[in-house]
C-alpha cells in the first residue's frame, strides 16, 4: 500500500469514519490565530453555523512540549498520517479502525490548547479529557501516559477559561486515541501505529478505486472525496458537504457534480437522490439541506448530465433509476409549472441566484430571463428522464421526455442564437455582452451543429478564459466545476484543444494555489485553515480529466 | 397600549401577535418602526432582513407616531397614515392613507441589502421576494399600488437599495404581505375586511387572557402588559414547533426555551387543560437516546441542542397540582407524561449522577441549573447542588401522582417514597444552619448566592426551623431584599454585579417568583407577598422586563455601578433591556398566586 504527500496547508488530514481533522495553518494573523497545527472537527455546528473558518473557533491548537516548554518543530504529512518531528523525539499522528485519530509520541508531551465560547466545556472525566464546542465533541484518551486539563467556568464571562490540556508521556511514550464524539467507554487497547496506518492506507486505496481517475495522479481530489463524506441529520447515510471545513452543509447543485467521479453507478445515483427527502410539497429542490438550516430556493442544476453520463458508462440497478426518475420529473415539473409560461419548452430565471451566478451578464436586462445555460440544462434534463424512463419500462414515457428534449434543443437554437453566440433574453429583448452562462451549452456537446461549437470553444478560450484560472464569471473571478464542465463538453464536441486550455488553466491554479471552487481573477487566491480542495470541485476535475484522456 | 404617547413605547417590546411570523419595534437610535419576521432566527441586532416603516406626504419624508394595541399598529402624521395588522395565517396587513414606504436596512451597515436575492413581478401583478434564509415575501394590492426600487449593482453583487412603496388611489391603499419559509402555495383568493382582522386579533387576545386568574386591583394594568406579550409571543404549530409554544423574545433569543414553558404553565391557573398542554410541549423534543429535552426550540431548527436545562418541570407539576388537584392529571394526559418524565428523570439519574448510589445529582454545567453565573458555581464541577436535587423531588412527588392515575400503585408508592428520601437528604446533608449549600467534592461551597435558598419551593415539605431561616434571610435588606425585589446575590457579596450579569447580583424574575411562590408555599405568605408586591411594582413602572438592578451603586463599596447604563439602557440582549416573557409569566404567578394568598396564615397543601 502506498502513501502519498499530502499538503495539510490546502487540506486537512482526515478519515472518511471520523470527522476529526489535522491541518496547518500558515496564515493564521488574518484570523487573530497562531500558526501551527490544529486539530478540529467537520461539524455543522448549533450556534452561528459551525467551524466556519472566519471564527477561529473549534480548532485545537498542538504544540509538542518538553517539560512544560513548547518545543520547535518541521511537520510532514501524507495521506495516511502526519508526523510532527522535534529535536526531543516525535508525534506521530494516524486514523484506527474504530473511527478514532492516533497520536503517538516518542519523547515530547503534547500541549492542547483552544479558544472557549459560549456554552464550550472543557473537562477531566476520570482518565480523559472531553472538549464540547458548538455541538463538537472531542474524547481524548491517553491509552499509554495521562493527562492534565486546567480549565474552569468563570462566572464573570459565562464561559469556561480556555483550556490547556496536557498529555504527558510515560516512560517517553505517549498514545491518544481522539474520538469525534462523547466516549463513554474505556479505550485501553494500544494499537500500533504502522498498523494503523496500513488500514488507513489500505481503506484509502480501495476507495480510489472507485473513482475515475488514473493510479498516482489525482491524489488530492481522491483524497477529498474520500474524507469529504459526513453524517448529517435528516439524510439516510452519510453525505459530502460543500467543504468540510469552511461550509459544513450539503448543497443539492453539488451532488450531480460529484456523482461524476464515482465508476459504481448506483453509488452515483445514491449520491444525487440523497436530496430527494428534502423536495418540497410544490417540487421545489431547496439548494442547502443540513440538520438544522434549509435555504429553499432553487438553482438549475446539472442532474441530466450527470445521468447521462453515468448511464451511458454504467449499468444502475432498476430501483436507483426508479428513485432517481422520480426525484428529476418532479424538478422538472416544478421548472415547467413556476419558469415556463410555454408548458415546458423555454424556461426562465425569476431570480439571479437561480443561475447560480448573480453578476452574470446574462441579466443585464433585468429579470425574467430566458438564458442559455438553463435551456441546455433543461435539454439534457429531459433526455435523462426519456432514458431513465426506457431503462424502468416505461416507454410511452421515455418518447415523450424525448420530445420534449427535442423542443427544447429546438427552441435554444431556434431563438438563443444570435448574432454568433448565445445569448439570453427578455421581455426587451437581447441581454447583451459576453458571458460564461451563455457559454453553458457546449455542455450540449454533439447536439450542436458544428458552427455553434466552433464559436463557443473561441468564445471559451478567448476572452472569457483568464489564464492560470478558469473561465470568467460576473463578479470578477473564476468558476473552478464550470470551468471542468464546459471542458468535458469541447471535449465531447470534438473540440478536443480548447477543452484541453480550459484544464490547463485549472491545472496552473491549483498547482499555484490549490484546487479552489473560484479564484479571483487577480491576485492571491484566499487560501486559509487549509479550506482547498472541495469534493464537487474535485469531483469535477477528475470527471473532465477523464474526457481529457 | 404602546405609543409614542402611551405609558411605553415599542422599543423594548417586540410588537406582535400570537401566531404570527412578522413583528414590529421601533427603533431606538433613528425612532422609527421597523418590520421583520423572527423565523430565520436571526437577532435584530445582526439581522440584514428589518424594513424601516416611514411615510411620506406629497414626496416628502414624514414624521409621524404611533399607537399599538392587540387589534393593530398605527401611524399617523400630518399628511395621513399608515396601519398594521397582523394575522396568524402567514401574512400582514396594511392599509394607509399616505405613501407608506417599507425600506430594507439591515442592522449592520455592511451588510447593505445582501437579505434580498431577488424580486419579480409576477403574472397576476403581485410582487415576489426572495429572501434567501430569511424565506420568501409576496406582496399583494387590494387597493392602490406598490412601487419597488430596487437598482441592481454588478460591483456588489446585490441591490443598491430595496424599497416598497405603497401609494394611495382614491385616498386609501391597502396590501397583504404573505411570507413563508419554504414555498408558496394557493394563497387565499379574498381576504377579510381589514377591521374584521382587527378584531380577530382583540378577540383572540381576549380568549387568550381566560387561562389566567384575576390579578389584583393594583396590578391591573400590568397583567394586562404581560398577559398581551405571553399571549403575542405564542408561536403557532408551524416549522420546528410542533405545538404553540411561547418564545422568550422576537428579537434576541428567538425560541421557546425548555424550562419558560414550565413556568409559562404554571401562570395559566385557569385553565389547567393549557397549562398541562404547554408544559408537556417540551417532551415532544425529547432525546431518545439519552432522554434529555432540548434547550430549546426555534422555528428551523426543531429542538436545539446543547445544554439540558433544569427538570423545572417537577416544580410546575406539583405546584399546579395544589392549584388544581385532580383535575390537572387525566388519564391520557399520565398516560403520555408518565413514560417521558420517566426518562427524563433517568437522564438525571444515570447521566448526572453524584455516584452515590442514591438520587443525588451534580450537574456539570451552571447552564443546567440555568444560573449561568451563580456563585455556587465558584468551585466549579460536577455540583451537586440542592436547587436541581428540589426539582427532582419534586418531580417524583408528580411522577407518584400520576403512577396513581395509571393504577400503578406500586410504583406511585416507590415515587413518593424516593421524592421523601431525596428531601430528606437535602436537609440533612445540604443544610448547613443558615442556608442550603452545593458540594464539589464534598466540600460546600463558599456561596452568597440566592439559589442557596432556593429548595425552598419544596414549601411545606420542608421542617419549620429551615423555613424560618429562609425567611429571615430573603427579606434581610442588607442581604437579598431590596426596593424592586430579591437579588440574585448577596448585596453583601463581593462578587454582586449589577451591569453584565445575570443572577449575581440583580433581581430577576424567575428567582423572585421562585423564592416567593415557596414562602407562600411554606406558609410565610407576607413575607412572600413583600418580595413579590416589590418585583411586580418595579415591572409596573419599567415594563416586563427579565431584571432590574437593585441599586444603581454598591451597598458594599459604594461605588458605582460602571456599565449599568451599557445594559440597561441600550438595546443590547440583556435582561435589563427587552420585554421577556419570562418576566411576565412569572409576574402573572405572582400577582394571581402570591399575592391573594397574602392574608393566609396555614400552608398549602
Amino acid at each position: 500500500m502506498q502513501s502519498y504527500p499530502l499538503d495539510i496547508t490546502r487540506i486537512p488530514f482526515s478519515c472518511r469514519r471520523s470527522r476529526c481533522m489535522v491541518f496547518y495553518e500558515d496564515k493564521g494573523a488574518p484570523l487573530d490565530a497562531e500558526n501551527g497545527l490544529y486539530l478540529s472537527q467537520s461539524t455543522e455546528g448549533m450556534l452561528g453555523g459551525g467551524a466556519q473558518f472566519y471564527r477561529n473557533k473549534d480548532y485545537l491548537l498542538l504544540t509538542p512540549e518538553k517539560e512544560g516548554k513548547p518545543l520547535e518543530y518541521t511537520w510532514g504529512a501524507t495521506t495516511s498520517g502526519v508526523r510532527m518531528l522535534t529535536g526531543e523525539g516525535e508525534l506521530s499522528m494516524t486514523f484506527a479502525g474504530d473511527g478514532s485519530l492516533r497520536i503517538f509520541g516518542d519523547g515530547p508531551a503534547l500541549l492542547i490548547t483552544a479558544k472557549m465560547g459560549f456554552g464550550d466545556v472543557a473537562e477531566k472525566k476520570g482518565e480523559t479529557a472531553e472538549i464540547r464546542m458548538d455541538g463538537t465533541s472531542f474524547t481524548m484518551i491517553p491509552v499509554t501516559g495521562s493527562v492534565t486539563v486546567d480549565s474552569h467556568y468563570d462566572l464573570l464571562t459565562y464561559r469556561y477559561t480556555d483550556p490547556v490540556i496536557r498529555f504527558l508521556p510515560d516512560n517517553g511514550k505517549l498514545e491518544i486515541a481522539v474520538f469525534d464524539r462523547s466516549f463513554d467507554g474505556t479505550v485501553r487497547e494500544s494499537r500500533p501505529f504502522a498498523e494503523c496506518r496500513a488500514e488507513t492506507e489500505e481503506a484509502f486505496a480501495a476507495f480510489r478505486k472507485k473513482l475515475t481517475g488514473t493510479e498516482d495522479a489525482c491524489v488530492e481530489e481522491s483524497y477529498s472525496l474520500w474524507i469529504g463524506p459526513k453524517a448529517f441529520p435528516g439524510f439516510e447515510g452519510d453525505v459530502y458537504p460543500s467543504n468540510v471545513i469552511t461550509a459544513v452543509y450539503p448543497r443539492a447543485a453539488e451532488q450531480p457534480v460529484l456523482s461524476l467521479a464515482f465508476r459504481d453507478t448506483d453509488e452515483a445515483f445514491g449520491l444525487i437522490t440523497k436530496f430527494a427527502p428534502f423536495i418540497t410539497k410544490g417540487g421545489l429542490l431547496p439548494e442547502q439541506a443540513s440538520g438544522s438550516r434549509r435555504l429553499y430556493q432553487t438553482a438549475s442544476m446539472d442532474h441530466g448530465l450527470a445521468v447521462l453520463e453515468l448511464l451511458a458508462n454504467g449499468e444502475p440497478s432498476e430501483e436507483q433509476c426508479r428513485k432517481l426518475y422520480d426525484m428529476l420529473a418532479t424538478v422538472d415539473e416544478w421548472w415547467v409549472r413556476n419558469r415556463s409560461s410555454d408548458g415546458g419548452i423555454s424556461f426562465f430565471y425569476a431570480f439571479r441566484y437561480e443561475s447560480g451566478s448573480v453578476s452574470d451578464g446574462i441579466f443585464s436586462a433585468g429579470t425574467p430571463v430566458t438564458a442559455p445555460d438553463l435551456a441546455a440544462r433543461m435539454v439534457l434534463q429531459a433526455e435523462a428522464l426519456s432514458r431513465l424512463a426506457d431503462r424502468i419500462g416505461l416507454t410511452e414515457a421515455a418518447e415523450r421526455w424525448q420530445k420534449a428534449a427535442e423542443g427544447r434543443l429546438g427552441y435554444l437554437k431556434e431563438n438563443l442564437w444570435k448574432d454568433g453566440r448565445f445569448a439570453a433574453r427578455t421581455a426587451e429583448g437581447v441581454a447583451g455582452g459576453v458571458s460564461a452562462l451563455c457559454c453553458v451549452p457546449a455542455i450540449l456537446g454533439p447536439r450542436l451543429p458544428e458552427y455553434m461549437r466552433q464559436a463557443l470553444a473561441e468564445t471559451l478560450t478567448g476572452e472569457l478564459l483568464i489564464p492560470g484560472r478558469g473561465i470568467r464569471t460576473g463578479a470578477g473571478e473564476t468558476d473552478t466545476v464550470l470551468t471542468c464542465l464546459l471542458a468535458a463538453g469541447l471535449i465531447a464536441g470534438g473540440q478536443r484543444d480548447a477543452g484541453e486550455k480550459l484544464l490547463e488553466a485549472v491545472a496552473e491554479a491549483e498547482k499555484a494555489f490549490g484546487l479552489a471552487a473560484t479564484y479571483p481573477e487577480t491576485g492571491e487566491a484566499d487560501c486559509r485553515c487549509a479550506g482547498q480542495y472541495t469534493p464537487a470541485v474535485c469531483a469535477a476535475k477528475l470527471y473532465a480529466d477523464s474526457k481529457s484522456r | 397600549m404602546f405609543g409614542t404617547h402611551e405609558k411605553y413605547d415599542l422599543k423594548r417590546p417586540a410588537y406582535a401577535r400570537r401566531g404570527t411570523g412578522f413583528y414590529l419595534y421601533e427603533d431606538f437610535y433613528e425612532n422609527v418602526i421597523r418590520l421583520s419576521c423572527y423565523k430565520s432566527g436571526e437577532m435584530s441586532s445582526r439581522s440584514p432582513f428589518q424594513f424601516d416603516v416611514r411615510l411620506f406626504g406629497d414626496g416628502a419624508e414624514q414624521k409621524y407616531e404611533y399607537f399599538a394595541d392587540a387589534r393593530s399598529l398605527r401611524a399617523d402624521c400630518a399628511a395621513g397614515f399608515g396601519e398594521f395588522a397582523l394575522t396568524d395565517e402567514d401574512h400582514i396587513r396594511i392599509r394607509g392613507t399616505t405613501e407608506l414606504r417599507l425600506c430594507l436596512r439591515p442592522a449592520i451597515p455592511e451588510d447593505g441589502t445582501s437579505a434580498c436575492r431577488g424580486l419579480v413581478k409576477l403574472e397576476n401583478g403581485e410582487w415576489e421576494g426572495a429572501f434567501g434564509k430569511f424565506g420568501m415575501l409576496r406582496i399583494r394590492m387590494l387597493r392602490g399600488t406598490v412601487k419597488v426600487t430596487a437598482p441592481w449593482n454588478n460591483g456588489t453583487g446585490r441591490y443598491d437599495e430595496v424599497t416598497f412603496s405603497f401609494l394611495p388611489e382614491d385616498g386609501l391603499f391597502e396590501a397583504a404581505i404573505f411570507e413563508d419559509m419554504t414555498e408558496f402555495g394557493e394563497l387565499p383568493e379574498t381576504l377579510p375586511d381589514f377591521d374584521e382582522v382587527k378584531e380577530e386579533n382583540q378577540r383572540s387576545f381576549e380568549e387568550f387572557k381566560k387561562h389566567y386568574r384575576k390579578a389584583p386591583d393594583e396590578f391591573a394594568e400590568l397583567a394586562e402588559y404581560a398577559m398581551w406579550l405571553i399571549w403575542s409571543h405564542t408561536t403557532k404549530a408551524i416549522g420546528g414547533y410542533k405545538e404553540p409554544m411561547i418564545m422568550m423574545h422576537y428579537q434576541w433569543f428567538i425560541g421557546a426555551i425548555s424550562w419558560q414553558q414550565s413556568y409559562n404553565a404554571m401562570a395559566m391557573q385557569n385553565d389547567a387543560k393549557e397549562a398541562w398542554r404547554l408544559l408537556c410541549t417540551m417532551f415532544e423534543h425529547q432525546s431518545e437516546e439519552t432522554g434529555a429535552l432540548a434547550f430549546a426550540v426555534s422555528y428551523f431548527g426543531g429542538a436545539i441542542g446543547g445544554s439540558p436545562q433544569p427538570p423545572f418541570q417537577g416544580l410546575a407539576l406539583t405546584f399546579l397540582y395544589d392549584i388544581f388537584g385532580d383535575e390537572l392529571f387525566t388519564y391520557d394526559g399520565c398516560a403520555y407524561l408518565y413514560p417521558k418524565y420517566r426518562k427524563w428523570l433517568d437522564f438525571w439519574f444515570t447521566r448526572r449522577s453524584a455516584g452515590r448510589g442514591d438520587d443525588v445529582t451534580a450537574v456539570l454545567s451552571s447552564h443546567e441549573a440555568g444560573w449561568d453565573d451563580a456563585s455556587i458555581f465558584n468551585d466549579g464541577f460536577p455540583a451537586e447542588n440542592p436547587d436541581v436535587m428540589s426539582y427532582i423531588a419534586l418531580g417524583m412527588e408528580g411522577m407518584s401522582r400520576m403512577a396513581r392515575v395509571l393504577h400503578l400503585y406500586a410504583e406511585s408508592e416507590e415515587w413518593m417514597r424516593r421524592s421523601r428520601k431525596l428531601i430528606d437528604t437535602i436537609v440533612s446533608e445540604y443544610w448547613d444552619g443558615e442556608k442550603f449549600v452545593t458540594r464539589v467534592h464534598g466540600k460546600p461551597v463558599e456561596s452568597m448566592s440566592l439559589v442557596c435558598y432556593q429548595p425552598i419551593i419544596l414549601g411545606y415539605r420542608l421542617p419549620q426551623h429551615i423555613i424560618d431561616k429562609v425567611a429571615e434571610k430573603v427579606t434581610d435588606e442588607k442581604l437579598f431584599l431590596s426596593p424592586y425585589g430579591v437579588t440574585g446575590e448577596s448585596m453583601m457579596s463581593p462578587l454582586s454585579g449589577y451591569g453584565n450579569r445575570f443572577i449575581l447580583g440583580r433581581v430577576v424574575a424567575p428567582l423572585n417568583m421562585m423564592i416567593s411562590v415557596g414562602l407562600s408555599l411554606a406558609g410565610k405568605t407576607k413575607e412572600a407577598a413583600l418580595i413579590a408586591r416589590r418585583f411586580c411594582r418595579r415591572c409596573d413602572e419599567k415594563g416586563c422586563l427579565l431584571g432590574f438592578a437593585p441599586y444603581d451603586y454598591y451597598p458594599l463599596t459604594g461605588e458605582k455601578v460602571p456599565d449599568l447604563d451599557e445594559f440597561e439602557n441600550m438595546p443590547v440582549p440583556s435582561d435589563g433591556w427587552p420585554w421577556a416573557t419570562w418576566s411576565a409569566c412569572n409576574v402573572m404567578t405572582m400577582l394571581t398566586y402570591v399575592l391573594p394568598r397574602e392574608n393566609r396564615e396555614e400552608k398549602e397543601r
